[in-house]
């Protein structure tokens, strides 16, 4: 197992797209905190004690979809250079395989989220600084602390750990990508038809995980949204599992 | 066991050497080992570049390097000359050789037969999924039908007479005689009894591919034909 991990986690950091996305991230992380959501803060409401951590919500869910992508390139890849008949004759368990997986992918996706939380709250503030709330004393901004932890960092795991899922699944990285854009698409027109029980939908689901209670999707919390898509990724992580272990490499 | 079942089986733009750190880590092997193996294969001048711009020799290569990274005490490749220059293939048959020489097993699956009647001991010829010969190289050309004494001699006609009394399988061919089934000692001794003069005598050893195409005659499973214009 520690073998695995091992391999997994060179495998990560040892092509160039992992440090490229990581650096667009990084880019896009600190040009929208600091300046779409600092500077030029248009619709940031200096008396609403929830506006920065909103912001950070902001930047995270639409940021942390290129954690997805790595971990969708990291086993694509495998499969697109059929390096992945190494990676499965090395280990004489691919249960233990696709766990190391999983894992790495989990702190790879955990270390990002939170680097995107900490780099995008001091960039908001430098931002805010600058712009035109420089004169403006903002109310005091709540972050429950805990709270805000979980929702972010899981967040950001899960976009990263859906990502490698639907590679699983898939096994092609043209047509991960394209599912990975598409069905959240294809959720945001199935809603028009389920209405208020589209917040169970999984993609809509975890977006709800970083609404706040009293937001529009106000009929289920962040937690229970978490479940709801948890439980998406529970199901979804046994058939890749099973389909993992019994089909062919190729 | 070490296995190369298809050269270009690494990340484009992974280096040489990255893409071997991970098959070590992923079997346990000791990162040292990943420098010796880059030294055997001679890649160690390229360990750090992307393998994307190697030849398919050097491909060749570094999948053999990913094959030994383990020491392996069997071995087994497909196709591993595929790609590599003159001196690639000596290297390769050198290696082969001195690798199965330390007691270690290596089985080599090719189409290439002149080269494998160079490196191999014993060959198994599979036919359409069935075993059709496992044999060593010496007996599978010794009995193959292309294999022949040729004999020329004054008076051809006087010897042939003697072919036949003696039962020997012949064919005439280029003024002579074309027998299978002896040695050229019993040919020469047979010349020299009856008194004829040998102008010419020499043993035509069947190549290892007219013995393999003998022995799969009617297994191709894909069969070409000739060109019209060929057939006239």
């Amino acid at each position: 197992m520690i073998a695995s991990l091992k391999a997994e986690f060179r495998k990560l950091f040892t092509v160039r797209s992992t440090y490229i996305l990581s650096l667009l991230m990084l880019a896009l992380t600190i040009f929208f905190a600091f300046y779409v959501e600092g500077i030029k803060a248009n619709g940031f409401d200096a008396s609403d004690p929830n506006s920065l951590s909103r912001d950070i919500f902001l930047l995270i869910s639409n940021i942390s979809i290129f954690s997805a992508i790595i971990a969708v390139l990291t086993l694509t890849h495998e499969y697109r250079y059929n390096t992945i008949m190494y990676t499965l004759t090395a280990s004489n368990s691919r249960v233990k395989t696709l766990v190391a997986k999983f894992l790495t992918i989990t702190v790879f996706g955990v270390v990002v989220a939170a680097v995107i939380v900490a780099v995008g709250l001091a960039a908001v503030k430098f931002g805010l600084h600058f712009g035109q709330f420089k004169h403006v004393t903002l109310v005091s901004q709540t972050l429950h602390y805990g709270d805000f932890v979980w929702r972010t960092l899981f967040y950001g795991w899960s976009t990263a750990i859906v990502g490698l899922l639907l590679a699983t699944l898939l096994r092609n990285q043209v047509a991960t990508i394209a599912a990975l854009f598409l069905i959240p698409t294809a959720e945001q027109l199935l809603s028009l038809l389920l209405k208020t029980h589209s917040v169970y939908l999984p993609f809509v689901a975890q977006g709800a995980i970083l609404t706040v209670p009293e937001g529009r999707l106000g009929t289920i919390t962040p937690g229970h949204a978490a479940l709801a898509f948890g439980g998406y990724l529970v199901v979804g992580w046994i058939v890749a599992l099973v389909l993992f272990v019994r089909r062919d490499a190729i | 066991m070490g296995i190369l079942l298809e050269a270009k089986a690494f990340h484009p733009t992974r280096t040489a050497r990255n893409h071997l750190r991970i098959l070590a880590a992923a079997s346990g092997v000791a990162d040292a080992r990943v420098d010796e193996v880059l030294d055997i294969v001679g890649l160690q001048e390229v360990a750090k570049k992307r393998p994307g711009k190697f030849s398919l020799g050097m491909s060749q290569r570094l999948g053999i390097a990913a094959a030994l990274l383990g020491q392996p005490k069997y071995l087994i490749l497909d196709e591993p000359a595929n790609g590599l220059d003159p001196e690639g293939i000596a290297w390769l048959r050198q290696f082969l050789k001195e690798y199965a020489d330390k007691g270690n097993a290596v089985f080599v699956s090719s189409h290439l037969l002149s080269e494998m009647s160079l490196m191999a001991d014993n060959v198994i010829v599979i036919g359409k999924g069935k075993l059709i010969a496992s044999t060593s190289i010496g007996d599978m050309l010794a009995g193959s039908k292309s294999s022949n004494i040729f004999v020329r001699t004054e008076k051809p006609s006087h010897f042939e007479n003697i072919l036949r009394e003696q039962s020997f399988v012949y064919e005439k061919a280029d003024g002579g005689f074309k027998v299978t089934g002896v040695k050229t000692d019993e040919v020469g001794k047979l010349a020299f009894r009856a008194g004829l003069p040998v102008l010419e005598l020499a043993n035509h050893a069947a190549s290892l591919e007219d013995a393999f195409l003998e022995l799969t005659e009617g297994s191709e499973e894909y069969q070409a034909h000739a060109l019209e214009g060929d057939k006239k």
